[in-house]
């Protein structure tokens, strides 16, 4: 009877082991499938490709510059996240005249890209590019739609009034409201003096030197502000373009630089900018090749 | 004798194998079913599908209102609400919201007078794409292939040479079932 229990007892064993090896597999399995689930790029992929190219498409009907600051979905790290050794999204996006790739690039080779359709207009131009960075901004400039990567702050969207103009029946004209800063002024009127040719006051530029590190462009708010608005930002824009790194703000003048001959002069002109300038940094070079370069581009 | 305590051993072995062939017939048969269920309810719950039909065409609604497709441009400037009927043809549509392909987004405007009630003009975006899928969605067709229809009334003002008059468009946009 002894040996037959040995019998019984090692056939069970053999059971147990069967069922063990079984809930390895299973769990296994379980573990692959959730994994694989978890790794499903599928619905990002069609998700953002839908998304981008429907505002792309609303972009396109609006009228004036447009900017917007995409942020592609991204993956929270956190212990399950890392247990399962789940990959973090990395989207390759291409924009086309007419649509959006969205391809998944930890697969190799990524046959089957997430691809939308918007509707463009005749009158815009479309510019294909393509990304693979954490966000996207997808913008309109003067009728050209695209999509870039840039840091947000250059990418600034300036006013899109119509500001069109003939230069060669303006004159433009720089004011230096200490002594310290009129080899700037005397630079700036000598470049505007190329570029607006005619008599009729336009605008005046008043600088003074900034106290501080940053440059702030003061425009009137309180008549044309649309365009004083448009005319500072694009000085903004360009200076930026020359110093990204630099803290340079445009906003609406707050009165606080009620200074002699800024206040007697400002009337004479249709619009007025005032520019604190951080002169350590910025040259005089620099500054009149941005008010001139805004000109050209405010009233081109 | 040892015939006998053999026949004895054999049968007793078979039993305990049946009974823990038996018992372990049902762990394995449970754990099967809920394999099963755990896949079946992964699959059911896990989206990969994103219907837009709705979203496209309110998008391609709000393409044709609330820009200058139709509305009444002066300077440069838009008037939304003013639908100039110089504008509302075919060609101006399919020139302001240019699908590059045929298999997207189709509307029919109808500009409805207030006071008369009668259709006085009417306006296609991609015509023949339209008339097809009309027809399909009309038939309950569903599934890819077919098309959705969505209807949007928008109360406009219409400019007529230099006449204004109250109106209501109609606008039956059709979505490809995707």
């Amino acid at each position: 009877m002894r040996r037959l229990n040995k019998r019984g007892m090692d056939d069970k064993l053999m059971f147990i082991m069967w069922e063990f090896i079984v809930i390895v597999m299973v769990f296994v399995v379980l573990t692959m499938s959730v994994r694989g689930i978890a790794n499903d790029t599928t619905y990002w992929k069609r998700y953002h490709s839908a998304d981008l190219a429907l505002m792309t498409d609303l972009i396109i009907a609006n009228q004036g510059d447009f900017t917007i600051n995409y942020d592609m979905k991204s993956l929270r790290q956190n212990f399950v996240v890392k247990a399962m050794r789940i990959d973090p999204l990395k989207f390759l996006i291409f924009m086309k005249i007419d649509s959006f790739f969205v391809y998944d690039t930890s697969i190799e080779k990524d046959r089957f890209p997430e691809s939308f359709i918007f509707a463009k207009d005749k009158d815009v131009i479309v510019s294909p590019s393509n990304t693979s960075s954490d966000y996207v901004i997808l913008y309109k400039k003067e009728g050209n739609v695209g999509m870039g990567s840039n840091s947000l702050s250059e990418s600034i969207s300036c006013p899109s009034a119509d500001t069109k103009g003939d230069l060669s029946l303006k004159s433009f004209s720089a004011l230096a409201l200490s002594d310290d800063i009129k080899s700037y002024s005397s630079f700036i009127n000598s470049r505007l003096l190329i570029v607006g040719k005619g008599n009729a006051n336009e605008a005046l530029f008043t600088l003074k030197t900034s106290t501080t590190a940053t440059t702030t462009i003061y425009y009137d708010w309180s008549q044309n502000h649309i365009s004083n608005k448009k005319m500072a930002c694009l000085i903004q824009r360009q200076l930026l373009q020359k110093f990204p790194d630099m803290n340079i703000v445009s906003k609406p003048y707050d009165n606080s630089l009620e200074i002699e001959p800024f206040v007697s002069q400002r009337n004479n002109y249709m619009y007025w900018i005032l520019i604190d300038v951080n002169t350590t940094a910025i040259t005089n070079s620099n500054i009149s090749d941005s008010i001139a370069s805004a000109i050209e581009e405010y009233y081109g | 004798m040892d015939r006998f305590m053999n026949n004895i051993k054999i049968k007793k072995n078979r039993r305990g194998q049946a009974q823990y062939f038996l018992e372990s017939a049902f762990r394995i048969g449970f754990l099967m079913i809920a394999l099963l269920a755990f896949f079946l309810l992964t699959n059911f719950y896990v989206v990969n599908r994103i219907n837009t039909n709705r979203l496209q065409s309110e998008v391609t609604a709000d393409r044709i209102m609330y820009s200058d497709a139709i509305m009444y441009e002066e300077n440069s400037r838009i008037y939304m609400g003013i639908v100039d009927v110089k504008k509302f043809n075919d060609d101006t549509l399919s020139k302001k919201v240019d699908y590059q392909t045929q298999k997207h987004a189709t509307a029919r405007l109808d500009l409805r007078d207030n006071i008369d009630g009668d259709i006085k003009y009417t306006a296609y975006l991609n015509k023949a794409q339209y008339e097809n899928l009309y027809v399909l969605a009309k038939a309950n067709a569903n599934g890819k292939g077919s098309a959705t229809i969505y209807t949007k009334d928008y109360p406009i003002t219409y400019k007529n040479g230099t006449s204004y008059r109250y109106g209501t468009i109609i606008m039956t946009i059709i979505i490809p079932n995707s």
